[in-house]
């Protein structure tokens, strides 16, 4: 009985409960309040806890055998403190040690775009993939921006007006030399400015369609100059002795007062380089006119053009911008291009305009050497109350073609010169009048100097001389009242055209003048959610050729309607009729070669050809979501269009105007679904388009109905779902058919085209990166075989170097075959790949 | 005078530390979607806001617009764009001093009215589990179970974040809870963010909301859930409005929307 009551006070005194308590203070004795006391067993976990009273003093009750063995004390703005229990006393004061608390930060992840006014901000770090290099691979990944395969960039369907870095208007319309070398790392964000009105003076008042990008650089990228370097050496596999060169020297500077980016590149690796100098935006009609005379060229398969491009090519390029005061810039812009490139490529060429649909087939290596110079200088005063800006812009080549052509079995070696020059001088004046109206006033001018030569497939030299000269000249009131603006605008456009062509047995001059003078109202009105204008462009001119003459009066109405329905969305119809008359290119009546093997002579009457267009446009962007949704549409009526006469006269196509005319409608709906998620930065892109166009045809004398269908479908994919793996890839089907509706034996048929494009990235640490890309191209044509090309890449990656050994073509595919379909041929081409080449290159970024 | 000076020096207070919580949750009985938000907890020397991130980047926003001279189109358009682009927003406001551990400030909206109450903060009587560890942005954190606002939670905090807070009520352990979710899995709180010294003061957005009871607060909300319409119309009785379909057809009532509350209604309230 006394052993049961002993072992029953023992159990008692083990399960009762502990208490201890003592005191919390500052190292200069004040009590601290709320500071965290708690109890930890020997395997780290919290007994009980308690926290200090105001006067420092706490409390904390265990158990005994929950084997308590610290003490531990924590509170903001002091270093944690460790008391072990077996030196701890009741009543004991535990002083602590003052120190600053700083939280371990972690980035909440963003949303990656944000939006301010009509600026949308997108984050590089939220869009880029770590395989990308420049900044145009980041835009890609952006959803509602694309990048088309030239270097256009464009937002909801409609490509940018403007391309500034951190504000300024460096690069002007040739802003793929930027996008394509800027390093991504070197761009903190990018803006859409939204409905981009670029003449500060117009904001509010006039409405822009077009967004502008704004490239926002980070903090260590302004200020100072910088460089990259890639050298690029590489041999090709097939055993060729010619050693392949990839090499760029890129020097930058974005100061506050000066902007400069400049670029030589080299390249014999097939890389297409003249894109980067192309003009990809005009926004002010400039009169500058294209070639006449083509180049020999091979038609081009739709893959990637590195695959078949055999080049030589130099690019220099300069651009310098000095901002003379806030509003006031000056820009240089000089490049030049040495491209020495050739093709190879076999064609079989159905006419399908002509009596029993003849075939040719040639065989072609063509050689051309572009030789081009270009010279921009603009001044540009951008101020609230005026708008000043004077180009002057010059642009000089000496190309050379040279093509060695088997033509249904004969040889012939063909020479060209298409060559062109032109000058333009582009004013603008903007100012507001003391009464409140805006004056504006604008001369543009070109002088376009068109010399070439040909040597034809019958042997004879042809001689082909163009002179232009165009100047449009206006002066514009504009005036507002209520929710409405009135611009009156009364104009002064003329042209002067002039054609000499000899060849062995014909000497001609064609000459075509035109003057015209015009007054254009229109009226604007706008509220909250509602912009609409309509005008009318009433016209009286008087044209003249070759000693004919005629007076002419003519009316272009158009209008333009957008609704904003909310704040996600909005709808924009326009609609507008063109008549301008047809001039010298359009109208020339001697048969000219305009290609070694093509007559064309058009009617030499004076006409006009009517052109009707209506257009629709949604869009739709949720970019917290990162939705984004267009859906475009367009319809245009072609009245008056000449019927065309061909013939086949021994080796030549002859395409002669007749006294038919016919009208035709086409029809287009293009949509593009974008949406960008959160989880392992994966964006899908849907693209489709599809047309229509009817037209009319003269097939053995006979007046036949036409049309040609297109479909095309996309989807376009990136993604990261492992942190060693990224993915990257798109697939097409591109379908076209032809069909004679009165004759359906006549008809071409349809045939699909399948294409697909995908990037394994592959990625160990931090430095090493192997990537298999693969692109097969497949096809419903039963003449044409499948495709299949891969290259791998393996890269070490060390900043500011790296290191790339690639290896391109890896199955050795030595040609490709394709099929084409147009209104009046269907061609069957194969052409010459370039063979497996291995290469290797070094960058520096500094 | 100094009481007020004083008050209104405290509720100026900067924010020092900002801890952003993801919610993953139910927002209605009656639905079986879930859905996130962020909400946020700044602290400052001795009092701490916990508010909704959206609304606080859009209330900012708005703020800033203020500032600036833009016409009443553009504003109400750019206003129109930001609740479209953040429509994940909730004006619950909290404001406590987490040294004294007392009582605790509410802001919150009810129809286009917002309305501030007082309260005690709730002495939660916590369990800690022995095991349940689980790291949380590189942090060590315990778990501990407790009841609160007629729901059972699950925490788990930091020590090596030294204070008694979490998100909404949830606080009162050694250390922060940086996550939390309720025995029924309708609301999951997890920390996704640390920041020091954002740029914002420990204060409610709208200074001029109307001073109300807890009790009086819940008892305007039930009605509103009941009925919108119907409230909207009782409000509004002093001015003429009327309330119509896309038809036209005047419409005087709503269906009673059940949303889900981190406090749940006493059993006795709920609605049969």
């Amino acid at each position: 009985m006394f052993f049961l009551l002993l072992l029953w006070i023992c159990c008692c005194s083990t399960l009762s409960a502990q208490h201890l308590g003592g005191k919390v203070a500052s190292s200069d004795g004040k009590p601290l309040d709320g500071a965290n006391v708690t109890l930890v067993s020997s395997k780290d976990v919290t007994l009980t806890y308690c926290f200090s009273r105001k006067d420092g003093g706490f409390t904390l009750s265990y158990r005994k055998e929950d084997a308590p063995q610290d003490i531990v004390i924590s509170m903001v703005g002091c270093e944690k403190k460790v008391v072990p229990l077996t030196t701890f006393k009741n009543g004991m004061t535990i002083v602590m040690k003052e120190q600053n608390f700083v939280l371990k930060e972690v980035k909440v992840t963003a949303h990656r775009i944000g939006l301010k006014g009509d600026t949308l901000t997108y984050s590089v770090a939220g869009f880029k993939q770590k395989q990308d290099r420049t900044l145009a691979d980041v835009i890609a990944k952006m959803p509602g921006l694309e990048v088309k395969e030239g270097g256009q960039i464009e937002y909801q369907g409609r490509p940018i007006n403007r391309f500034y870095i951190e504000g300024m208007d460096l690069m002007g319309s040739k802003y793929a030399m930027a996008s394509n070398n800027i390093s991504a790392t070197k761009v903190k964000s990018v803006q859409v400015l939204q409905h981009h009105q670029p003449v500060k003076m117009l904001r509010g008042t006039r409405f822009s369609d077009q967004a502008a990008l704004n490239i926002v650089l980070t903090d260590e990228s302004k200020g100072f100059w910088q460089g990259s370097a890639d050298i690029g050496l590489g041999s090709r596999m097939d055993g060729s002795s010619n050693i392949l060169r990839n090499c760029r020297l890129m020097a930058m500077r974005f100061g506050k007062e000066s902007q400069n980016v400049s670029l030589y590149k080299t390249t014999n690796s097939g890389n297409d380089i003249s894109n980067e100098v192309a003009d990809l935006y005009s926004l002010r009609p400039n009169h500058e006119e294209g070639k006449w005379l083509s180049p020999f060229s091979v038609s081009t398969p739709d893959i990637d053009s590195q695959r078949f491009t055999f080049n030589n090519a130099h690019l220099l390029a300069a651009n310098q911008l000095l901002k003379l005061s806030a509003d006031k810039d000056l820009r240089f812009q000089l490049n030049g291009l040495v491209d020495r490139h050739r093709q190879s490529s076999q064609t079989s060429t159905q006419y399908l305009l002509l009596d029993g649909m003849p075939t040719s087939v040639e065989e072609q290596q063509v050689h051309n050497t572009v030789s081009e110079w270009q010279g921009e200088m603009t001044y540009k005063n951008n101020a609230s109350y005026c708008y000043v800006q004077n180009k002057l812009k010059g642009y000089a080549d000496f190309d050379r073609s040279r093509s060695a052509l088997s033509y249904n079995g004969v040889e012939r070696n063909l020479t060209a010169t298409p060559r062109r020059r032109y000058l333009t001088e582009d004013f603008q004046l903007i100012r507001q009048m003391k009464n409140g109206m805006d004056m504006d006033i604008s001369s543009v001018s070109t002088y376009n100097n068109l010399p070439g030569s040909l040597l034809t497939i019958n042997g004879q030299r042809e001689v082909l001389h163009l002179q232009y000269f165009g100047t449009s000249n206006y002066v514009k009131f504009a005036t507002s009242f209520h929710h409405f603006l009135l611009e009156n605008k009364v104009g002064l456009d003329g042209y002067c055209q002039q054609m000499s062509v000899s060849t062995d047995s014909l000497h001609t001059k064609n000459k075509y003048r035109l003057t015209q003078l015009y007054y254009f109202p229109n009226l604007i009105f706008r509220t909250g959610s509602i912009y609409a204008d309509a005008s009318i462009d009433l016209s009286a001119g008087r044209q003249y050729y070759n000693g004919k003459s005629q007076s002419l009066v003519w009316i272009e109405p158009s209008f333009n309607f957008k609704y904003t329905m909310n704040a996600l969305s909005s709808l924009s119809l326009s609609y507008s009729l063109s008549q301008h008359p047809l001039m010298l290119k359009e109208l020339f009546d001697t048969p000219i070669f305009t290609s070694y093997k093509t007559v064309t002579a058009h009617s030499g009457k004076f006409e006009r050809r009517t052109v009707q267009q209506l257009y629709l446009h949604y869009d739709y962007a949720q970019p917290v979501s990162g939705v984004f949704f267009n859906l475009q549409s367009t319809l245009s009526r072609r009245s008056n269009n000449i019927l065309y006469a061909s013939s086949l006269d021994g080796d030549i196509y002859r395409r002669e105007a007749t006294d038919g005319r016919y009208t035709s409608r086409s029809y287009s709906l293009i949509g593009t679904f974008t949406k960008s998620f959160g989880w392992a930065k994966t964006l899908l892109s849907l693209n489709a388009m599809c047309s229509r166009n009817a037209y009319k045809m003269l097939l053995l004398s006979n007046i036949d109905n036409g049309r040609m269908d297109f479909l095309s479908l996309s989807l376009h994919y990136s993604l990261r779902p492992l942190s060693f793996l990224s993915i990257e890839g798109k697939s097409s089907l591109q379908a076209s058919r032809q069909s004679n509706l009165s004759h359906p034996t006549y008809s071409a048929g349809t045939t699909r085209y399948y294409t697909h494009q995908f990037d394994f990235n592959f990625f160990v640490g931090d430095d090493w990166q192997f990537t298999v890309n693969s692109e097969l191209y497949h096809s419903t044509e039963r003449s044409i075989s499948d495709n299949y090309f891969c290259d791998l890449l393996l890269s070490y990656r060390r900043s500011p170097f790296e290191l790339r050994l690639s290896l391109r073509n890896l199955w050795n595919n030595a040609s490709y075959s394709w099929h084409y379909l147009s209104n009046e041929q269907q061609t069957v081409t194969m052409c010459q790949l370039r063979p497996q080449e291995l290469a290797l290159t070094v960058s520096f970024d500094m | 005078v100094l009481v007020s000076v004083s008050l209104v020096a405290a509720a100026q207070e900067k924010a020092k530390y900002r801890i952003t919580y993801r919610l993953d949750y139910l927002p209605s009985q009656k639905d079986t979607t879930r859905k996130t938000m962020n909400w946020e907890i700044n602290i400052g020397d001795s009092t701490a806001l916990f508010c909704n991130t959206e609304a606080r980047i859009v209330n900012s926003k708005i703020d800033s617009l203020g500032r600036i001279n833009v016409d009443i189109a553009t504003g109400l358009n750019y206003m129109s764009k930001l609740r479209a682009m953040y429509p994940q927003r909730n004006h619950l406001e909290m404001i406590y001093n987490f040294k004294t551990y007392s009582r605790f400030r509410v802001s919150n909206a009810i129809s286009l009215d917002v309305f501030r109450y007082e309260d005690s903060i709730p002495a939660i009587r916590w369990q800690l589990a022995a095991d349940g560890e689980r790291e949380i942005m590189g942090m060590k954190c315990h778990k501990a179970e407790g009841d609160v606002g007629g729901r059972h939670w699950t925490a788990w905090y930091s020590e090596d974040v030294p204070f008694r807070l979490g998100p909404w009520l949830l606080g009162g352990l050694p250390g922060m809870i940086l996550a939390a979710e309720d025995s029924e899995g309708i609301f999951r709180f997890v920390a996704i963010g640390t920041e020091n010294n954002p740029d914002i003061a420990v204060d409610f957005h709208k200074d001029k909301s109307i001073k109300t009871t807890k009790k009086k607060y819940l008892k305007m909300r039930k009605e509103f859930d009941e009925d919108k319409i119907g409230y909207l119309l009782r409000i509004n009785e002093n001015k003429v409005m009327k309330v119509t379909d896309a038809k036209g057809n005047v419409i005087k009532h709503s269906n009673t929307q059940l949303l889900n509350y981190f406090e749940r209604e006493k059993p006795s309230d709920e609605k049969k």
